[in-house]
């Protein structure tokens, strides 16, 4: 049967895709094509899979954490993991853009009049209340940190010193949780 | 067989130079994710399987005698990781009844319906729509266009007959073909 001059015995979608993928030999080959020039309803069909295919092909590939190479060839033992100092410094950096960041977002708010510096000076309005608060909670901890730790040191030794160090530490260690609670999410997010 | 892009870098690395496998790493990384993904449907267990497999694969490098592409090999032992993966959970009772729908759908195909599915809405439904696909036509249809791996490297992988390969494949694309066209049919009647 000439497939090509019979236009009653069209293309299957396999054959078209097998022309498609060049999966076809070259005798089946030749007769799909022949088919096609002779089939504009093949024709057609075979121009929307030629279509949908390259679509299909433009897919894109899906990424992983940026630290993946390394991460398979630190257990593989080829290199080492990364020194401790170098993630102590990464989170470092990390909490000082979050300053930063809280920073800009501060003044954003001062300048759009949400937050209105009398209030805060006064403890009034939510978020002279929200500050207060906060004032209040790292003050306290502070002063506990800061007493039970002059209790090691001679009475001579500078205790407010101490307490500046408590504050920072107590800083430090709730922007530390925030980092680690907010780049666990949003790492698990954006990845 | 092609001749394998990988052969030199395995070369080296079989002559000592281990860190090579970095670059092995960088090459397959993207489309080996993506199969994982599509697999096991979970970012944070592909990433995981994707890891193992590499780590598995540099292992057992010098069972690799070259008789396929690294690709093939590699994509073998991250398939069976995916599989062993997913047969650990219990199953949610995946619709795999598709053959009919399937052929419904040669009988009603509509070469008239055009989309060029070249702008990134169209481009997120195929990708939403493949990742909707049973189990088997999804990972056909993502060893054929994100691996871009031959019918014969796909029965090779998957370890079927090759004729359960075609058919998966071809299935896979008119069930897919069909869902996206009608999606985006949808939406041109909503709009």
């Amino acid at each position: 049967m000439n497939q090509s001059a019979d236009q009653n015995f069209h293309s299957s979608l396999e054959q078209l895709y097998a022309l498609i993928d060049r999966e076809l030999d070259p005798g089946e080959h030749a007769l799909v094509a022949g088919h096609l020039q002779a089939c504009a309803r093949c024709r057609s069909l075979y121009e929307s899979l030629v279509r949908f295919d390259s679509a299909c092909k433009r897919i894109p590939l899906e990424t992983l954490s940026p630290d993946f190479t390394r991460s398979v060839m630190a257990s593989l033992g080829i290199v080492p993991k990364n020194p401790l100092i170098f993630r102590l410094l990464e989170h470092v950096a990390y909490l000082f853009g979050m300053l930063i960041v809280l920073a800009f977002m501060t003044a954003a708010f001062v300048l759009t009049g949400v937050i209105k510096t009398e209030d805060v000076a006064a403890n009034n309005g939510p978020a002279g209340k929200v500050l207060d608060t906060i004032g209040t909670g790292l003050g306290t901890a502070s002063g506990v940190l800061g007493g039970w730790l002059t209790g090691f040191f001679p009475s001579g030794f500078n205790h407010g010193a101490i307490s500046i160090s408590a504050a920072v530490v107590v800083v430090v260690l709730g922007l530390a949780l925030v980092d680690k609670r907010v780049t666990g999410r949003v790492s698990q997010k954006f990845r | 067989m092609e001749s394998d892009p990988d052969k030199e870098i395995i070369e080296s690395i079989r002559r000592g130079h281990l860190r090579g496998f970095g670059a092995l790493v960088d090459r397959h990384k993207e489309r080996a994710m993506t199969l994982a993904l599509r697999v096991v449907g979970e970012r944070e267990d592909a990433e995981e399987v994707v890891q193992d497999a590499f780590l598995r694969a540099f292992r057992n490098l010098e069972q690799f005698r070259g008789e396929s592409r690294f690709s093939t090999w590699f994509y073998r032992i991250l398939y069976n990781a995916c599989m062993a993966r997913v047969t650990r959970r219990p199953k949610h009772g995946e619709t795999v009844n598709c053959g009919d729908e399937a052929i419904d759908m040669i009988e009603s195909d509509e070469p008239s319906v055009q989309h060029t599915l070249e702008n990134e809405e169209e481009q997120a439904v195929l990708a939403e729509e493949i990742t909707r696909l049973p189990e088997t036509f999804r990972t056909a249809l993502t060893l054929f266009y994100v691996q871009e791996l031959s019918y014969d490297d796909m029965a090779s992988i998957l370890q079927m007959p090759l004729g359960t390969v075609k058919t998966n494949l071809s299935r896979g694309r008119l069930l897919l073909r069909k869902r996206v066209l009608e999606r985006l049919k949808e939406e041109v009647d909503a709009a």
